[in-house]
Protein backbone atom coordinates (compact mmCIF):
# COMPACT_ATOMS: atom_id res chain seq x y z
CA UNK A 1 0.00 0.00 0.00
CA UNK A 2 1.68 3.33 -1.02
CA UNK A 3 1.54 6.50 1.04
CA UNK A 4 -0.89 8.35 -0.95
CA UNK A 5 -3.40 5.45 -0.80
CA UNK A 6 -3.14 5.03 2.66
CA UNK A 7 -4.01 8.57 3.71
CA UNK A 8 -6.75 8.03 0.90
CA UNK A 9 -8.07 5.37 3.17
CA UNK A 10 -7.48 6.81 6.38
CA UNK A 11 -9.31 9.84 5.03
CA UNK A 12 -12.11 7.74 4.21
CA UNK A 13 -12.34 5.59 8.15
CA UNK A 14 -12.17 8.94 9.55
CA UNK A 15 -15.17 10.38 7.71
CA UNK A 16 -17.22 7.24 8.38
CA UNK A 17 -16.07 7.82 12.08
CA UNK A 18 -17.63 11.21 11.84
CA UNK A 19 -20.60 10.40 10.38
CA UNK A 20 -21.93 8.43 14.02
CA UNK A 21 -24.10 10.39 16.22
CA UNK A 22 -24.16 9.66 20.22
CA UNK A 23 -21.19 12.59 20.29
CA UNK A 24 -23.25 15.16 18.18
CA UNK A 25 -26.67 13.80 20.17
CA UNK A 26 -24.70 14.40 23.45
CA UNK A 27 -23.18 17.94 22.44
CA UNK A 28 -26.58 18.89 21.42
CA UNK A 29 -28.50 17.58 24.72
CA UNK A 30 -25.45 19.54 26.53
CA UNK A 31 -25.72 22.99 24.52
CA UNK A 32 -29.58 22.81 25.00
CA UNK A 33 -29.72 22.22 28.69
CA UNK A 34 -27.13 25.05 29.10
CA UNK A 35 -29.19 27.37 26.94
CA UNK A 36 -32.23 26.35 28.88
CA UNK A 37 -30.54 27.29 31.93
CA UNK A 38 -29.72 30.20 30.61
CA UNK A 39 -26.21 30.01 31.07
CA UNK A 40 -23.96 32.30 29.94
CA UNK A 41 -22.50 32.17 26.00
CA UNK A 42 -18.87 31.95 27.41
CA UNK A 43 -19.65 29.08 29.99
CA UNK A 44 -21.76 27.18 27.47
CA UNK A 45 -18.63 27.65 25.07
CA UNK A 46 -16.67 26.39 27.52
CA UNK A 47 -18.03 23.34 27.95
CA UNK A 48 -18.55 22.56 24.55
CA UNK A 49 -14.85 23.11 23.34
CA UNK A 50 -13.67 20.67 26.99
CA UNK A 51 -16.43 18.21 25.84
CA UNK A 52 -15.27 18.28 22.24
CA UNK A 53 -11.61 17.89 23.77
CA UNK A 54 -12.41 14.93 25.36
CA UNK A 55 -14.11 12.81 22.08
CA UNK A 56 -10.70 14.20 20.31
CA UNK A 57 -8.76 12.89 23.38
CA UNK A 58 -10.12 9.53 23.61
CA UNK A 59 -10.30 8.91 19.22
CA UNK A 60 -7.20 9.86 19.55
CA UNK A 61 -6.06 7.11 22.26
CA UNK A 62 -7.89 4.51 20.91
CA UNK A 63 -6.44 4.87 17.74
CA UNK A 64 -2.91 5.12 19.24
CA UNK A 65 -3.22 1.84 21.50
CA UNK A 66 -5.15 -0.22 18.51
CA UNK A 67 -2.11 0.53 16.55
CA UNK A 68 0.44 0.11 19.16
CA UNK A 69 -1.35 -3.62 19.83
CA UNK A 70 -1.41 -4.43 16.27
CA UNK A 71 2.38 -3.38 15.73
CA UNK A 72 3.06 -5.60 18.91
CA UNK A 73 1.75 -8.59 18.05
CA UNK A 74 2.51 -8.32 13.96
CA UNK A 75 5.78 -7.68 13.80
CA UNK A 76 6.68 -7.30 10.21
CA UNK A 77 3.66 -7.19 8.31
CA UNK A 78 -0.11 -8.29 9.11
CA UNK A 79 -1.32 -11.29 7.80
CA UNK A 80 -3.58 -11.36 5.25
CA UNK A 81 -6.10 -13.37 7.26
CA UNK A 82 -6.21 -10.34 9.63
CA UNK A 83 -7.08 -8.60 6.79
CA UNK A 84 -9.23 -10.80 5.69
CA UNK A 85 -11.48 -10.67 9.14
CA UNK A 86 -11.47 -6.48 9.75
CA UNK A 87 -13.15 -6.48 5.93
CA UNK A 88 -15.83 -8.82 7.19
CA UNK A 89 -16.06 -6.39 10.55
CA UNK A 90 -16.62 -3.36 8.28
CA UNK A 91 -19.18 -4.82 5.95
CA UNK A 92 -20.85 -6.44 9.32
CA UNK A 93 -20.43 -3.16 11.17
CA UNK A 94 -22.09 -1.48 7.73
CA UNK A 95 -25.08 -3.90 7.30
CA UNK A 96 -25.72 -3.25 11.22
CA UNK A 97 -25.26 0.57 10.53
CA UNK A 98 -28.40 -0.05 7.67
CA UNK A 99 -30.27 -1.81 9.97
CA UNK A 100 -30.71 -0.26 13.06
CA UNK A 101 -28.53 2.80 13.59
CA UNK A 102 -31.77 4.57 13.76
CA UNK A 103 -34.43 3.24 15.16
CA UNK A 104 -37.14 2.54 12.98
CA UNK A 105 -40.06 4.99 12.66
CA UNK A 106 -38.66 6.76 15.29
CA UNK A 107 -39.00 10.64 15.43
CA UNK A 108 -36.37 12.90 16.29
CA UNK A 109 -32.91 11.34 15.87
CA UNK A 110 -33.42 8.59 18.14
CA UNK A 111 -30.22 6.05 18.13
CA UNK A 112 -29.75 2.60 18.34
CA UNK A 113 -28.85 2.46 22.52
CA UNK A 114 -30.88 0.70 24.69
CA UNK A 115 -33.41 3.19 26.42
CA UNK A 116 -32.14 2.85 29.93
CA UNK A 117 -28.63 3.59 29.03
CA UNK A 118 -30.11 6.66 26.40
CA UNK A 119 -32.05 7.88 29.49
CA UNK A 120 -28.84 7.06 31.89
CA UNK A 121 -26.56 9.22 29.40
CA UNK A 122 -29.15 12.19 28.33
CA UNK A 123 -29.64 12.73 32.61
CA UNK A 124 -25.49 12.58 32.94
CA UNK A 125 -25.05 15.12 30.70
CA UNK A 126 -27.87 17.43 31.62
CA UNK A 127 -26.03 17.83 35.03
CA UNK A 128 -22.89 18.43 33.49
CA UNK A 129 -21.98 21.67 34.68
CA UNK A 130 -18.33 22.04 35.60
CA UNK A 131 -15.68 21.50 31.86
CA UNK A 132 -13.67 19.10 33.76
CA UNK A 133 -17.06 17.13 33.62
CA UNK A 134 -17.79 18.06 30.12
CA UNK A 135 -14.48 16.72 29.22
CA UNK A 136 -15.04 12.85 30.92
CA UNK A 137 -18.51 13.13 29.16
CA UNK A 138 -16.86 13.15 26.33
CA UNK A 139 -14.04 10.47 26.90
CA UNK A 140 -17.60 8.33 27.52
CA UNK A 141 -19.55 8.76 24.09
CA UNK A 142 -16.65 7.76 22.31
CA UNK A 143 -16.37 4.34 24.66
CA UNK A 144 -19.97 4.16 24.23
CA UNK A 145 -20.11 3.92 20.50
CA UNK A 146 -17.31 1.08 20.16
CA UNK A 147 -19.70 -1.14 18.61
CA UNK A 148 -19.54 1.01 15.61
CA UNK A 149 -16.85 3.55 15.76
CA UNK A 150 -14.32 0.08 16.26
CA UNK A 151 -14.73 -0.61 12.86
CA UNK A 152 -13.06 2.77 11.51
CA UNK A 153 -10.88 2.83 14.37
CA UNK A 154 -9.59 -0.77 13.24
CA UNK A 155 -9.03 -0.07 9.94
CA UNK A 156 -7.17 3.33 11.02
CA UNK A 157 -4.40 1.64 13.16
CA UNK A 158 -3.51 -1.14 10.87
CA UNK A 159 -3.32 1.57 7.93
CA UNK A 160 -0.85 3.81 10.89
CA UNK A 161 0.82 0.69 11.38
CA UNK A 162 2.31 0.32 7.93
CA UNK A 163 3.83 3.78 7.94
CA UNK A 164 6.47 5.84 9.36
CA UNK A 165 6.60 7.15 12.50
CA UNK A 166 6.60 11.17 11.43
CA UNK A 167 3.60 10.23 9.13
CA UNK A 168 2.18 7.77 12.18
CA UNK A 169 1.50 10.92 14.04
CA UNK A 170 0.23 12.95 10.82
CA UNK A 171 -2.07 10.22 10.27
CA UNK A 172 -3.21 10.24 13.99
CA UNK A 173 -3.57 13.48 13.96
CA UNK A 174 -5.59 13.78 10.25
CA UNK A 175 -8.25 11.51 11.63
CA UNK A 176 -8.71 12.85 14.82
CA UNK A 177 -9.14 16.29 13.09
CA UNK A 178 -12.00 14.56 10.82
CA UNK A 179 -13.41 12.76 13.12
CA UNK A 180 -14.51 15.57 15.26
CA UNK A 181 -15.08 17.69 12.59
CA UNK A 182 -18.92 17.65 13.09
CA UNK A 183 -18.66 18.87 16.93
CA UNK A 184 -16.10 21.51 16.02
CA UNK A 185 -19.01 22.53 13.01
CA UNK A 186 -22.29 22.63 15.83
CA UNK A 187 -19.70 24.43 18.41
CA UNK A 188 -19.03 27.30 15.76
CA UNK A 189 -22.30 27.14 14.53
CA UNK A 190 -24.18 27.73 17.89
CA UNK A 191 -20.90 30.46 18.90
CA UNK A 192 -22.36 32.46 15.91
CA UNK A 193 -25.59 32.87 16.96
CA UNK A 194 -27.18 29.69 14.69
CA UNK A 195 -30.19 27.99 16.61
CA UNK A 196 -30.20 24.82 18.13
CA UNK A 197 -33.14 24.02 16.27
CA UNK A 198 -31.94 24.54 12.80
CA UNK A 199 -29.06 22.33 13.53
CA UNK A 200 -31.21 20.04 15.32
CA UNK A 201 -33.62 19.79 12.03
CA UNK A 202 -31.14 19.27 10.01
CA UNK A 203 -29.88 15.95 11.76
CA UNK A 204 -33.26 15.11 11.31
CA UNK A 205 -34.00 15.49 7.81
CA UNK A 206 -30.81 13.95 7.26
CA UNK A 207 -30.44 11.45 9.14
CA UNK A 208 -31.23 8.37 6.78
CA UNK A 209 -28.97 10.03 4.15
CA UNK A 210 -26.30 9.71 7.19
CA UNK A 211 -27.05 6.32 7.97
CA UNK A 212 -27.05 5.35 4.23
CA UNK A 213 -24.06 6.67 3.97
CA UNK A 214 -21.65 5.48 7.17
CA UNK A 215 -22.87 2.30 5.99
CA UNK A 216 -21.89 2.22 2.21
CA UNK A 217 -18.90 3.61 2.87
CA UNK A 218 -17.63 0.73 5.89
CA UNK A 219 -18.91 -1.92 2.91
CA UNK A 220 -17.16 -0.44 0.14
CA UNK A 221 -14.35 0.23 2.34
CA UNK A 222 -14.58 -3.49 3.43
CA UNK A 223 -14.55 -4.22 -0.11
CA UNK A 224 -11.80 -2.38 -1.13
CA UNK A 225 -9.27 -3.52 1.29
CA UNK A 226 -10.32 -7.50 0.56
CA UNK A 227 -9.06 -6.16 -2.93
CA UNK A 228 -6.11 -4.75 -2.39
CA UNK A 229 -4.70 -6.36 0.60
CA UNK A 230 -6.00 -10.02 0.80
CA UNK A 231 -6.87 -11.14 -3.01
CA UNK A 232 -4.02 -9.14 -4.64
CA UNK A 233 -1.74 -10.16 -2.36
CA UNK A 234 -2.79 -13.39 -2.42
CA UNK A 235 -1.92 -13.22 -6.03
CA UNK A 236 1.94 -12.02 -5.56
CA UNK A 237 2.12 -15.00 -3.18
CA UNK A 238 2.36 -13.01 -0.02
CA UNK A 239 0.84 -14.57 3.04
CA UNK B 1 -66.79 14.79 35.66
CA UNK B 2 -65.06 17.72 38.19
CA UNK B 3 -63.43 20.82 36.28
CA UNK B 4 -62.39 22.39 38.96
CA UNK B 5 -59.82 20.19 40.04
CA UNK B 6 -57.02 19.81 38.20
CA UNK B 7 -56.73 16.36 35.71
CA UNK B 8 -54.70 13.87 36.10
CA UNK B 9 -51.33 13.09 34.11
CA UNK B 10 -50.35 9.76 33.22
CA UNK B 11 -46.73 8.85 32.77
CA UNK B 12 -46.45 5.37 30.81
CA UNK B 13 -42.86 5.10 31.44
CA UNK B 14 -43.08 4.88 35.40
CA UNK B 15 -46.98 3.59 35.44
CA UNK B 16 -47.68 6.47 37.76
CA UNK B 17 -50.27 9.76 37.75
CA UNK B 18 -49.71 12.78 38.85
CA UNK B 19 -51.34 15.75 39.10
CA UNK B 20 -50.96 18.58 36.08
CA UNK B 21 -48.78 21.14 37.24
CA UNK B 22 -49.68 24.78 35.59
CA UNK B 23 -45.76 25.80 37.16
CA UNK B 24 -44.15 22.96 35.79
CA UNK B 25 -45.62 23.71 31.98
CA UNK B 26 -44.29 27.28 32.43
CA UNK B 27 -41.37 26.10 33.19
CA UNK B 28 -40.88 23.59 30.50
CA UNK B 29 -41.95 26.37 27.84
CA UNK B 30 -39.74 29.39 29.15
CA UNK B 31 -37.17 26.69 28.96
CA UNK B 32 -38.03 25.62 24.98
CA UNK B 33 -37.88 29.29 24.25
CA UNK B 34 -34.75 29.70 25.62
CA UNK B 35 -33.18 27.04 23.91
CA UNK B 36 -33.77 28.56 20.85
CA UNK B 37 -32.51 32.53 22.12
CA UNK B 38 -36.02 34.07 21.95
CA UNK B 39 -35.82 37.06 22.99
CA UNK B 40 -36.57 37.64 27.19
CA UNK B 41 -39.19 40.27 27.06
CA UNK B 42 -41.85 37.84 25.06
CA UNK B 43 -41.10 34.86 26.67
CA UNK B 44 -43.53 35.68 29.58
CA UNK B 45 -46.51 36.41 27.41
CA UNK B 46 -45.78 33.50 24.88
CA UNK B 47 -45.65 31.23 28.03
CA UNK B 48 -48.48 32.38 29.33
CA UNK B 49 -50.75 32.11 26.20
CA UNK B 50 -49.16 28.77 25.71
CA UNK B 51 -50.00 27.71 29.47
CA UNK B 52 -53.45 29.00 29.06
CA UNK B 53 -54.35 27.53 26.05
CA UNK B 54 -53.52 24.11 27.65
CA UNK B 55 -55.42 24.57 30.38
CA UNK B 56 -58.45 25.51 28.58
CA UNK B 57 -57.80 22.09 26.54
CA UNK B 58 -57.26 20.16 29.63
CA UNK B 59 -60.80 21.44 30.93
CA UNK B 60 -62.35 19.01 28.70
CA UNK B 61 -60.54 15.83 29.88
CA UNK B 62 -60.09 13.79 33.39
CA UNK B 63 -56.94 12.08 32.86
CA UNK B 64 -54.34 12.77 29.61
CA UNK B 65 -50.78 11.19 28.90
CA UNK B 66 -47.75 12.88 29.38
CA UNK B 67 -47.01 12.77 25.67
CA UNK B 68 -50.61 14.42 25.06
CA UNK B 69 -49.50 17.62 26.97
CA UNK B 70 -46.15 17.31 25.44
CA UNK B 71 -47.77 17.20 21.84
CA UNK B 72 -50.52 19.72 22.68
CA UNK B 73 -48.23 22.21 24.13
CA UNK B 74 -45.25 21.75 21.09
CA UNK B 75 -48.51 22.40 18.55
CA UNK B 76 -49.62 25.50 20.53
CA UNK B 77 -46.04 26.76 20.86
CA UNK B 78 -45.36 26.08 17.35
CA UNK B 79 -47.73 28.55 16.65
CA UNK B 80 -45.91 31.57 18.53
CA UNK B 81 -42.19 30.20 17.14
CA UNK B 82 -41.98 26.98 14.91
CA UNK B 83 -38.19 26.18 16.59
CA UNK B 84 -39.53 26.22 20.03
CA UNK B 85 -42.39 24.36 19.54
CA UNK B 86 -39.74 22.13 17.31
CA UNK B 87 -37.43 21.88 20.31
CA UNK B 88 -40.07 20.94 22.71
CA UNK B 89 -41.60 18.55 20.41
CA UNK B 90 -37.97 16.35 20.05
CA UNK B 91 -36.79 17.24 23.52
CA UNK B 92 -36.33 13.51 24.83
CA UNK B 93 -36.03 12.47 20.77
CA UNK B 94 -32.27 13.67 20.40
CA UNK B 95 -30.05 10.45 21.22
Amino acid sequence: MTTHESFALLVLAAAIHASFQLSVSMLTILSGHALSAKTANTRLLGLSISFASGVASMIALSLALISLLLANIFYSSVPRIVWAAVCGLMVGVGVAIWTYYYRHQSRGTILWLPRGFARYLSERTKKTSTRQESFGLGLVSVIAEYLFCLAPLIVGGLILQNLTPPLQILGLTLYVAIAVLPLVVIIMLLGSGHSLAVIQKWRETNKRFLQFAAGSALVILGGYIYVSMVIAAGSQGNL
Amino acid sequence: MNTSEPPLVYDPATGRSDVFSGERLYATVTSACHVIGMADGIIPETAARVCRAIETWLGERAEVTRSDIRRRTSEQLAIMSAEAGYMLDNKNAIM
